[in-house]
C-alpha cells in the first residue's frame, strides 16, 4: 500500500477522486459492452497515444485501427444477429425499427469486483485489476447459447484533458462454458442449426500480435497465475506495464 | 456489545486519512482475492496478515466448523496442509500422464481457484488503530481428479475481518470464512438434500482435516441462519475481544471453554 502521509490533504482528496473515476471508468466499460455500445466504445474509452493495446487470451490487438476494427466486428455481428432475430421472430419483432431492435439477442455481463487500484504518485496514470464473474450470452450458429464467465481484467489508464482513458487493457477469461455443465469439460453440448448458419460469415479478427498470453482452464492446463498485481508507483516509467 | 462509539471530531486531515484507510482496506481484500486465485498462499501469509509477535499469536482463520489461532497453526493448515493436498493430486496426475514431471513447479495441474470478494462493507475504529470488513465471494474451485472431468464446484462464502496497522499498513489479523453455499457445476441446486448427510461436505472436511486449534460450530448456514455470525459490522472506538472475529468474540467460545 501507499504511504498517504507522503500527500497533502488536497492531494489525498484529489486522488480519492481519481480512484473513484477509475472505478466509474471499467464500471462503464463493462455496461458498455452490456448495452451493445461498441459503436462509440473506442472513441469514449480509448487513449489516443500510439502504443494503445487491448489484451485477450490469444494476443493482442495493437494500435488504433486494430482496436477499431475488433469493435467494429462485434457491430457487425449484432447487426447481423438483430437481422436474423427479425427473420425468425418476425411477429415478435414487427412495429420496430433496426435501431430499436439493435442489440437484440445476446446478452453479456461482465460484472466486476476484487479491486485492486494504484494512483501514481505523479497522477498521470493509473492503473487497475478487477475479476469478472457474469454471464455471457450469445447467439451462435448453435442458436443462443447461455455461459458462464470468470475472468481477470488488468488496465493501464492515462490521464488525458483531465479524464481518465484507457492506455492497455488486458481481458483473459479462464471460463466460458455453457451454464447448467461443468466447465472443466470444455464442451459445447448443443448442435449446429441450419436457421443460424448465416452468423458464420462474420467472426472476430485474429489479433495482429499473436501470442497465448493466458490459456483458458482445461483439465490439463498448468496451475497459472494471475497477471501481476498493481503495486504502489511513483511514475510509470518505473512500474510494468500491462500491455505489450 | 459493550464497546460504544463516542462522537469523535476529526480534522480534514485526519478525515481524508480515514477515508483512505478504508480504501487501502478494500484494496487489501482485493490483493488477498487474487493471491488465492494465483496459489500465492505462503506470500499472502507474508505480506497481507500481520507479522509483529504480538499479533501473529492471536491471529485467527476461522470457518464455521472452527479457528486456526496463531500464525504457525494458521500456516500449517492454509499452506503446509494445501501443499501436500495439492501434491496427492499431482501424483494422480503424473501417474495418469507420464509426460509431466512430478515436481514442485507442477503443483496445481487442472486446478484452478477464484474467490473474487465484492459487496464491501469496511468500518474503521474511532481510534483508528484497527478495521473490521464484511465482504462476499461468489466464486469457485476446480480440482483434477483422474477418470473424468475435474471436480468444479461454485462457491459462496461470507468474508468477515478484522485489521490491525502495522508500520503504517494495514493487515489480516482474524479472517472468517462461512460457508453459505458449495454445489457442484451442473447440478441443480433444488436437487441437493435439504438436510446435508453429515460427513459429506467437502469444505467441511477439508477445514476439520488440518486439526484445528478450536473446533466448533461458529455459525450453521443449513438450519440456524439467525444465529447471525459472523455478525454484522457496527461502528466502534476502540478493538475488545468481545467484538473480534477471532474465537474470543464468538458469542458461544465460553461454552466451548468451559468444555
Amino acid at each position: 500500500m501507499a504511504n498517504n502521509t507522503r500527500f497533502t490533504t488536497e492531494e489525498l482528496v484529489g486522488r480519492f477522486e481519481d480512484r473513484r473515476d477509475v472505478k466509474n471508468l471499467m464500471g462503464k466499460y463493462v455496461v458498455s459492452i452490456l448495452l451493445k455500445r461498441e459503436p462509440t466504445m473506442f472513441e469514449t474509452f480509448w487513449s489516443k497515444k500510439d502504443d494503445i493495446c487491448l489484451g485477450v487470451n490469444e494476443g493482442y490487438y495493437q494500435g488504433a485501427a486494430a482496436i477499431k476494427d475488433y469493435y467494429k466486428t462485434i457491430d457487425k455481428y449484432t447487426v447481423a444477429t438483430r437481422d436474423l432475430m427479425v427473420k425468425l421472430f418476425p411477429k415478435e419483432t414487427a412495429g420496430k425499427t433496426p435501431e430499436q431492435l439493435y442489440g437484440i439477442g445476446p446478452f453479456e455481463d461482465r460484472s466486476i469486483n476484487n479491486a485492486v487500484i494504484e494512483i501514481a504518485a505523479d497522477g498521470k496514470t493509473a492503473r487497475g485489476m478487477w475479476s469478472v464473474i457474469g454471464n455471457v450470452t450469445d447467439v451462435t450458429v448453435r442458436g443462443p447459447v447461455s455461459h458462464w464467465v470468470c475472468g481477470t481484467i488488468a488496465a493501464d489508464l492515462i490521464r488525458e484533458n483531465d479524464k481518465w482513458k484507457i492506455w492497455h487493457l488486458l481481458y483473459l477469461e479462464d471460463v466460458k462454458s455453457p451454464t447448467g455443465h461443468n466447465w472443466s469439460e470444455g464442451k459445447n453440448p448443443y448442435p449446429e442449426l441450419p436457421e443460424f448458419a448465416p452468423l458464420a460469415a462474420i467472426s472476430l479478427p485474429q489479433p495482429n500480435v499473436k501470442k497465448v498470453v493466458r490459456e483458458r482452464y482445461s483439465v490439463n492446463r498448468p496451475f497459472t497465475k494471475l497477471p501481476r498485481i498493481p503495486e504502489p508507483y511513483d511514475t510509470f516509467a518505473e512500474t510494468f506495464s500491462y500491455g505489450i | 456489545m459493550t464497546t460504544k462509539i463516542k462522537k469523535t471530531y476529526y480534522t480534514e486531515d485526519e478525515r481524508i486519512l480515514r477515508v483512505w484507510d478504508i480504501e487501502d482496506i478494500k484494496d487489501l481484500m482485493g490483493r488477498r482475492g487474487f493471491y488465492v486465485a494465483s496459489d500465492m498462499r505462503r506470500e499472502e501469509l507474508n505480506d497481507l496478515w500481520v507479522n509483529s509477535p504480538k499479533y501473529r499469536k492471536t491471529a485467527s482463520l476461522g470457518s464455521n466448523w472452527g479457528y486456526y489461532v496463531g500464525m504457525d497453526n494458521i500456516s500449517n493448515y492454509y499452506v503446509v496442509k494445501h501443499i501436500a493436498d495439492r501434491q496427492k493430486v499431482l501424483d494422480a496426475y503424473c501417474a495418469a500422464h507420464p509426460g509431466v514431471e512430478n515436481r514442485r513447479e507442477n503443483l496445481g495441474y487442472g486446478c484452478m481457484s477464484f474467490h473474487p470478494v465484492g459487496t464491501p462493507l469496511v468500518v474503521l475504529s474511532g481510534d483508528g488503530y484497527t478495521a473490521k470488513g464484511n465482504w462476499y465471494v461468489a466464486g469457485q474451485d476446480s480440482t483434477w481428479q483422474p477418470g473424468g472431468p475435474a471436480e468444479c464446484r461454485w462457491i459462496n462464502d461470507r468474508l468477515a475481518v478484522d485489521f490491525v496497522k502495522e508500520n503504517g499498513q494495514w493487515k489480516i489479523w482474524h479472517l472468517v470464512i462461512s460457508n453459505d453455499l458449495q454445489i457442484v457445476a451442473g447440478e441443480d441446486l433444488n436437487n441437493k438434500p435439504t438436510i446435508p448427510v453429515p460427513g459429506t461436505d467437502p469444505i467441511e472436511n477439508e477445514f476439520l482435516a488440518g486439526n484445528p486449534t478450536i473446533k466448533m460450530q461458529t455459525h450453521n448456514p443449513v438450519m440456524n441462519w439467525s444465529d447471525g455470525y459472523p455478525f454484522f459490522l457496527t461502528p466502534y472506538f476502540h478493538f475488545e475481544d468481545e467484538i473480534s472475529y477471532g474465537p474470543e468474540g464468538h458469542p458461544n467460545i465460553d461454552k466451548y471453554q468451559e468444555k
